[in-house]
């Protein structure tokens, strides 16, 4: 047992901190998130430095690193508010990789480092993520439509939930096509996302099997919580910096009692979060996860979140309101984490399933 | 990053879980349900021993002083595991006094003092806290004077809990009253036996007692000063630090949470599709998952040789407050059956938690109170001005 990241990972933090140090800066951000889509130029710059094909083994043309090393780059990638496709490209890749046939991973995989990017498609009107699939696949088609698909208008690929004759699985769905129509979705978080409607689409593949289906849930939700847990942690630690720069009443308002109370327990909720989502992850990795476990993590971070950020911007005052300033970025990400792959109503009524199963076990 | 408990820590806890499996008798099931009113009897001195025995306690210490010589961390796996068993276990003791012994004590006292620990011939309870130096421990006022080869201590101290049980105590006392408070400080090792040692019971809202002890011309030898003198500050804020860590332990709170639940399935299926209680089983459920990484992050980092300040501060926080908020919400869902007191024979789950909520408040207020653990996250941790 050794928390501490490992030289890999530690290589990897710096260079991402360093990449986005050097290209990405808040009005960049501003920009991109003017034009509602990513950077090709930045993404193709990340997909250069074998970014976009981490987690994916040697065997497919990845780099053969693990979702834990995944979530160094998407912490630099939530720190720097940068909107990407990577991580919901990770979640996809990874579920393709689990659950995928060779002939699929063969001939998708390697794509990524082109910069094939994925978007996972499972919501549809009941916006929950183990809600009714009623999109259907058959003969090699899909027909449905499927809500807050990340970065749905520019993605290559979608991966697409849907009924095979009663049967859940996942069709692999090329998005530039005429059977796909998308529309932009405005969200709190400011992140690209898109309706997405499905008329007789062609899939490239079906990957049939509700253990893909849930993977690709687990996947999702434990990448969500992550990030949430990162934008509340980069919130936190602006806020720390303020209070102990802003004068008021002739000293550092980081130096009165309340301040430093409503500080000390966003931190420990903060951390208590940190440990859980990397725990998370690692688990995913060594497949240990569980639904409850995933499922408590996400309820934890969905119900941590939204509280830390809005006392951040208690805490900034006037000043963390405006738009010239950069908390907002953080605090509108971070609640838009907290909602998408399980809401903090819908992962704690998991976490009571399973506590009713096991306690009835 | 690797979350992977070492295979031989994994074997450790094994070890535990047999010890307890063979040592578990009717008798200490009967003194663990009642030991919250009665205290500990001779069944769990039964258990400590063979605990003792079998070498489990000492595991951490360096084989010379009768230990096994491994880490930290298996003294908070051993700690741990039989917390959520409900074992007995003197945290203090094994957990905060007798490590800080091994770290600041004397070749000789080491020699003198942790076999004796061993055999059960030395239970501590703490000398610390003052009718007016609670909170502001350095400002403490007991004094240790020195004659000859004597101390002569005079003074008083109040929850000195376990005075009664315990054969000595761990004393904070002044010892230079001119110098800045926190530099006049000393510790001792203090026989209850002594004469001039006076132990008056205090009774506590939860269940049981605590006691004032007074010391008036109490004469102990030149060596049971433990450490430099005038530095006993620092040699005890790092024992509160091992003890914020013993202390932050989440296990019991897993354990109620497990029997709550397991009663609401059992008992209340009128309540199972009731929105607020599916809540308040979720929330106890997160807020227990908190505390597992709360405090499995201070064990990794003692295991990796850092002192966790903030993190057992945090700990400790999050397992007090948890406590009583899970305590509360569980209460107010069963209605007035949830205050019943154990002695009512249909009282919920014997009256937990009724007696769990009365006994609350010293997981929010001792081993510095939360408010004080939340400036040490604040000025020591996240380095906000003082």
């Amino acid at each position: 047992m050794d928390l501490r990241p490992s030289e890999l990972q530690d290589i990897l933090r710096t260079s991402a901190a360093d990449f986005f140090e050097r290209e990405v800066s808040f009005e960049r951000i501003r920009e991109i998130e003017a034009a509602n889509r990513p950077d090709e130029q930045l993404h193709g710059q990340m997909t250069e430095l074998g970014w976009n094909s981490l987690a994916i083994s040697e065997e497919y043309g990845g780099q053969g690193g693990s979702v834990l090393d995944a979530g160094v780059l998407i912490t630099q990638i939530c720190r720097a508010a940068l909107p990407s496709p990577l991580a919901s490209t990770l979640v996809g890749a990874v579920t393709i990789e689990r659950h995928g046939d060779e002939e699929l991973k063969t001939s998708l995989l390697p794509q990524l480092n082109n910069g094939l990017t994925i978007s996972p498609a499972l919501l549809e009107a009941s916006d929950s993520l183990y809600g009714p699939v009623t999109a259907e696949y058959a003969d090699g088609a899909v027909t449905g439509e499927k809500r807050f698909v990340e970065f749905g208008e520019t993605s290559d690929m979608h991966l697409v939930a849907a009924m095979n004759g009663g049967a859940p699985g996942l069709a692999v769905v090329r998005r530039d096509q005429p059977g796909v129509a998308t529309r932009d979705t405005r969200t709190i978080g400011a992140l690209p996302q898109a309706t997405v409607h499905y008329d007789g689409a062609a899939a490239e593949a079906w990957i049939e099997g509700a253990a893909a289906l849930e993977t690709m849930r687990r996947l999702g939700a434990a990448v969500a919580a992550f990030e949430t847990y990162t934008y509340a942690q980069k919130a936190l630690d602006l806020t720390v910096d303020y209070v102990q720069m802003r004068v008021q009443f002739g000293q550092p308002i980081g130096a009165f009692q309340m301040v430093q109370m409503r500080s000390a327990d966003m931190a420990t909720i903060v951390e208590g979060s940190r440990f859980l989502v990397h725990e998370l992850l690692w688990q995913i990795d060594e497949g240990l996860e569980t639904r409850r476990q995933v499922a408590v993590v996400k309820a934890i971070t969905a119900k941590m979140a939204p509280q830390v950020l809005q006392d951040c911007h208690l805490l900034h005052g006037g000043i963390g309101y405006m738009q010239e300033y950069d908390l907002h970025f953080f605090t509108r990400r971070g609640r838009d984490a907290a909602l998408r792959w399980g809401s903090a109503r819908e992962t704690m009524n998991i976490v009571t399933e399973e506590a009713f199963a096991a306690a009835s076990a | 990053m690797d979350f992977q408990m070492p295979d031989d820590v994994v074997e450790f806890r094994e070890q535990i879980h047999d010890f307890i499996r063979r040592h578990r008798t009717p008798e200490l099931e009967a003194e663990i349900a009642g030991h919250h009113v009665h205290g500990y009897g001779p069944a769990a001195e039964t258990f400590l021993q063979a605990l003792a025995d079998e070498g489990l306690p000492s595991v951490a210490w360096p084989e010379e002083y009768g230990g096994r010589g491994k880490g930290a961390l298996y003294l908070w796996i051993l700690s741990e595991e039989l917390a959520r068993e409900g074992m007995p276990w003197d945290t203090l003791t094994y957990n905060s006094v007798s490590p800080t012994i091994m770290r600041h004590g004397s070749e000789e006292q080491r020699r003198d003092i942790l076999p004796k620990v061993l055999s059960g011939e030395i239970r501590f309870a703490l000398g610390y806290t003052e009718p007016n130096a609670g909170t502001d421990l350095a400002s403490l006022q007991t004094r240790a004077v020195r004659d000859g080869d004597e101390w002569v201590i005079n003074g008083q101290k109040i929850y000195t809990s376990s005075a009664h049980l315990a054969t000595h105590v761990w004393l904070a006392a002044r010892t230079d009253p001119e110098a800045p408070k926190h530099r006049g400080i000393s510790t001792f090792v203090v026989p209850l036996s002594t004469p001039g040692i006076t132990v008056r019971p205090l009774w506590v809202m939860g269940e049981g007692r605590t006691n004032e002890t007074f010391y008036e011309n109490v004469r102990i030898p030149a060596d049971a000063l433990v450490g430099e003198e005038n530095r006993g500050w620092y040699i005890v804020t790092g024992a509160l630090d091992l003890e914020r860590v013993a202390i932050g332990t989440y296990r019991p709170l897993e354990r109620r949470v497990r029997d709550v639940i397991a009663y609401l399935v059992n008992e209340r299926a009128d309540l199972l599709d009731d929105p607020a209680t599916r809540m308040a089983v979720a929330d106890a459920s997160m807020r227990v998952e908190v505390g597992r990484a709360l405090a499995t992050n201070n064990a990794a980092m003692v295991h990796n040789d850092l002192v966790p300040t903030m993190e057992a501060a945090m700990s400790k926080i999050w397992k007090g407050d948890s406590s009583e908020r899970i305590h509360d919400a569980f209460m107010d869902i069963l209605g007035r059956s949830g205050g019943l007191h154990e002695s009512n024979e249909d009282a919920p789950l014997g009256g937990m938690l009724e007696a769990g909520w009365r006994s609350d408040p010293p997981g929010r207020f001792a081993g510095g109170t939360n408010d004080i653990q939340r400036r040490v996250i604040a000025t020591r941790g996240l380095q906000l001005p003082r």
